[in-house]
């Protein structure tokens, strides 16, 4: 504290506070500043009333408007559900085929579709459907488990691999790792898949991996490779590779097997919602 | 030419030289001190010259802006707005003509908020505060509001007069007028800002019909509000208080900055000067306090560098006005 003075230059009191050297001038407020605090005290204390505002030892003040964002929330949600029930009915009790038929239904679950895929599904399968490495790409027409809107409606019911106990289920041996084969054969399976697929492969390779894949593969695969989507098995013919198209992915998934886990959405969709989303897949895919 | 004020030097006493601001403080200052000090109206005096037509020109452009931009109309595809300026909050968009920007996108304008305080800085460390004195809109709108008031209310004198003189008709009337008009421009300001937000056209049907969102409506109440009360009720007040930039500009400047001052050296000694009185031995200043009572801000630019002055220039206007009448340089000619 050094003792209050006047500045010279602009002749007004000192507070007396000093701060290395620099002195605070104790100037006036402005006496609009004055009125500005106490509204701000009147403001406070209608707020205290109106709002929750003081916290106690069991719970906090409610105010007398009883204001809640999250009772807001539940109500905004039954608002939203009653706003929705009667094309919810109309989803709930029209069959896919009468949906997808239905010009005005059919706008109402693509839109409700779209949402729901993008908070839910676009996470491992994209925004757009896409897919990636180890995530179906929803766009085409390549379905491991059918395309048709019931088949799609129905993966999403019970899920794949999910802890459904009627989830969609196949298992991919893991021939390498859990030493089902030996590794050569593994390689020359590699040079059979990919001949598949009708690209050049090593033909003695091929050769003598034939009855190698008739006797391990073929039973989910099919004796031609052409896949099963009722056990969930893969065609190995087409272009379409879940885990990669080169010899490395092949040889990989031949020897590791993976196979990939999308839950089951019953427990969190009601049924109208799973074939409004059942809609929109099968109407942004390519063929069935 | 630099002044640099001695604050070594111990004042001169008072009554001796000019009047220092020190002395003018005490004057002012309530007799019983206090803490608190009410606003001392301004009456800034109409001037003409260089720099008040740049304010001119600068106010019409800048509110030019600011009403026509919502009204300006860009082609889009498909079922795009077709506004070229629209802040979409519904649609999550920001469209600005050919630049459409969505919400994750937001670090566009933080790095445009960074450079334009990084450009505010430059400007004010080469050419001082230009932006205060010219392109604030608190500046720009004050200005509008003082305009307004000498319409209805005459110049300087003309308003002293008329708030010193008792409720007549005459006098009512005139500020009725003043408030009114204010609070349509204030309206018109509030109203302009809510079709940033909303397709012009569409929004100034539904406004009136009552169909608007209520955002518009608070939004439009609130500029309306802040408008009216800072641009003619507070004035310098939001400069010299609320705005941490005066603050700041002393950090700002050195002594290569642009700024408006007043030249010591040309002016001093000051004192009244009659008509064929010879200039040597004295300064120019004929302390005719013209550059005193054309301030928007209230105080005396020849007490040097303060923080009230947002380096309008409308001091220099008033001076060369006086100095080309008693026959001394305009300071653009020495």
């Amino acid at each position: 504290m050094s003792p209050r003075e006047t500045d010279d230059v602009s002749g007004v009191e000192t507070t007396g506070h000093e701060w290395d050297g620099i002195r605070e001038l104790d100037n006036p407020l402005p006496r609009w500043w004055l009125w500005t605090f106490y509204a701000c005290i009147v403001v406070a204390i209608v707020y205290w009333v109106l709002m929750p505002a003081w916290p106690g030892l069991h719970g906090y003040t409610h105010g007398t408007l009883k204001m809640s964002d999250r009772a807001q929330v539940v109500r905004d949600l039954d608002a939203l559900k009653t706003q929705r029930s009667a094309e919810g009915a109309q989803l709930r009790n029209a069959s896919l085929e009468q949906i997808e038929a239905d010009p005005k239904l059919q706008a109402y679950a693509l839109a409700v579709g779209q949402s729901i895929f993008g908070d839910n599904c676009a996470t491992c399968h994209g925004t757009g459907g896409t897919g990636g490495k180890g995530y179906p790409n929803l766009r085409d027409d390549v379905w491991l488990w059918g395309g048709t809107p019931e088949d799609i409606q129905h993966t999403i019911t019970v899920g794949v691999r999910s802890d459904h106990p009627d989830a969609r289920f196949s298992q991919m041996p893991a021939f390498g790792k859990d030493q089902l084969l030996p590794a050569e054969q593994i390689n020359d399976l590699t040079e059979y898949v990919v001949a598949l697929s009708h690209r050049p492969a090593n033909a003695g390779a091929v050769g003598r991996a034939a009855p190698i894949f008739q006797a391990n593969c073929a039973i989910c695969h099919g004796p031609e490779g052409k896949g099963d989507p009722t056990k969930g098995a893969p065609n190995l013919t087409d272009k379409d590779w879940l885990y990669g198209a080169d010899r490395a992915d092949i040889h990989g998934q031949i020897w590791n097997g993976r196979g990939g886990v999308m839950p089951s959405w019953q427990k969190r969709f009601d049924p109208e919602t799973i074939k409004a989303l059942a809609v929109y897949i099968h109407a942004n895919a390519a063929g069935q | 030419m630099t002044t640099v004020i001695d604050r070594t030097r111990t004042p001169e006493p008072e009554g001796s030289g000019p009047v220092s601001a020190a002395a003018r403080a005490r004057k002012k200052a309530d007799p019983g001190g206090g803490l608190y000090k009410a606003r001392t109206p301004i009456y800034p005096k109409l001037v003409h010259g260089r720099w008040r037509n740049i304010k001119w020109a600068l106010l019409i452009l800048t509110l030019g802006i600011y009403y026509i931009t919502p009204w300006i109309r860009w082609d889009r595809p498909g079922h795009l707005p077709d506004q070229a300026v629209l802040v979409d909050f519904t649609g999550r968009r920001f469209y600005f003509f050919f630049i459409q920007l969505w919400p994750q996108e937001v670090y566009f304008l933080t790095g445009l908020l960074v450079m334009a305080a990084l450009a505010l800085f430059l400007v004010t460390a080469l050419f001082g505060r230009l932006w205060c004195g010219y392109a604030c809109p608190q500046t720009v709108w004050t200005d509008l509001y003082i305009y307004v008031e000498r319409l209805f209310e005459g110049d300087r004198n003309a308003r002293m007069k008329l708030d010193a003189s008792p409720m007549s008709f005459n006098k009512a009337w005139r500020k009725i007028g003043k408030h009114a008009v204010w609070l349509g421009i204030a309206f018109g300001t509030g109203g302009a800002w809510i079709f940033y937000f909303h397709d012009a056209p569409t929004l100034i049907r539904t406004f009136w019909v009552g169909k608007a969102e209520m955002t518009a409506y608070v939004s439009c109440a609130v500029l309306t509000g802040t408008t009216y009360v800072f641009a003619g009720w507070m004035r310098e007040q939001v400069c010299t208080y609320m705005c941490p930039w005066p603050r700041i500009q002393g950090a700002m400047l050195d002594f290569n900055s642009l700024q408006v001052t007043y030249r010591k050296d040309r002016g001093e000694p000051r004192g009244p000067h009659k008509k064929n009185e010879p200039w040597t031995g004295r300064g120019d200043c004929i302390d005719c306090n013209a550059c005193v009572v054309a301030c928007p801000m209230g105080i005396d630019i020849r007490d040097g560098s303060q923080l009230e002055c947002i380096n309008c220039g409308l001091c220099i206007d008033a001076c060369d006005e006086i100095m080309q009448r008693v026959d001394r340089p305009r300071a653009d000619r020495l």
